[in-house]
């Protein structure tokens, strides 16, 4: 058993442990905490793919930045499961569901019915660091780069009118 | 040694959990917060295929990844404004009950 095998399946199952509590929890507030749980678990499977930058970035950006904001406004609405109401079961939420298994089921048995594959190459020594990654970015995705610093700027000047009661 | 293809098993387990979540739930922050698990999803995906790839190409999807963060985070502002103007309008953020555009 190598250490990525050990390492990997563990943070697998608990990643997996911590989208289910998002799914099932009645609480959006506990939801939101099993997602946390579940991002770092990601983060460490991210390092494990030696991706180190992009596993940082994650407990960061979103575990600490996106998910925050979630629990703000968690808790400015204030919301529990009895406002909600009586769960309906309706045609869509049971198509939906059987879709989203079935998605699940057609990826299981392609990955257990694929021939055995061969090794990874073991990681170089300057692959998914800030510099590597940084260089990359500003060489092969300029533009991109460029798009989303503007997408950022629209989407603050965006979320604050339409979060203001009167503009 | 892990195959790829299991990384791969692991992002669309991730990703179908979170579209059973969008599909299901009532709140819209639970919705919400099952589409930032789609979107990890992918990212795994994205790194997964680096991973196996190496080299320049594989730096390619740490950059993509990257990217992929920032437009989930702008995405969850601009929502979370939307989730808050909505719950202020009707009074409720129920999806069954949020439905149409019209009050």
């Amino acid at each position: 058993m190598s250490v990525e095998q050990a390492l990997f399946y563990p943070l697998a199952i608990l990643s997996t442990l911590g989208a289910l509590g998002v799914v099932l929890a009645k609480n959006p507030l506990h939801g939101a905490l099993w997602l946390v749980c579940s991002f770092f678990f990601l983060a460490a499977i991210y390092v494990v793919l030696g991706a180190h930058l992009v596993g940082i970035l994650q407990i960061i950006v979103y575990a600490g930045a996106i998910m925050v904001l979630f629990l703000f406004v968690i808790m400015l609405l204030a919301l529990s499961e009895a406002d909600l109401g009586e769960r309906k079961v309706t045609l869509f939420k049971i198509l939906g569901g059987a879709a989203a298994l079935s998605g699940i089921g057609i990826a299981a048995r392609l990955v257990f019915a694929a021939p055995p594959q061969t090794a990874l190459r073991p990681i170089p020594a300057d692959f998914g660091t800030v510099a590597a990654v940084g260089r990359t970015l500003f060489t092969e995705f300029p533009l991109q780069f460029e798009a989303v610093s503007l997408l950022l700027l629209v989407a603050i000047a965006g979320a604050v009118v339409v979060a203001k009661a009167r503009i | 040694m892990v195959p790829v293809s299991h990384y791969l098993l692991f992002a669309a387990l991730l990703f179908g959990i979170g579209a059973l979540g969008v599909v299901t739930r009532r709140s819209a922050l639970t919705v919400f917060m099952c589409v930032e698990l789609m979107l990890n999803a992918a990212n795994l995906t994205f790194l997964a295929f680096a991973r196996e790839q190496l080299g320049s190409r594989g730096l390619s999807g740490h950059a993509i990844a990257i990217l992929v963060m920032a437009v989930a985070a702008a995405e969850a502002a601009v929502g979370l404004a939307i989730v808050i103007a909505v719950f202020r309008t009707r009074g409720t953020v129920n999806l069954d009950e949020v439905k149409t555009l019209k009050l």
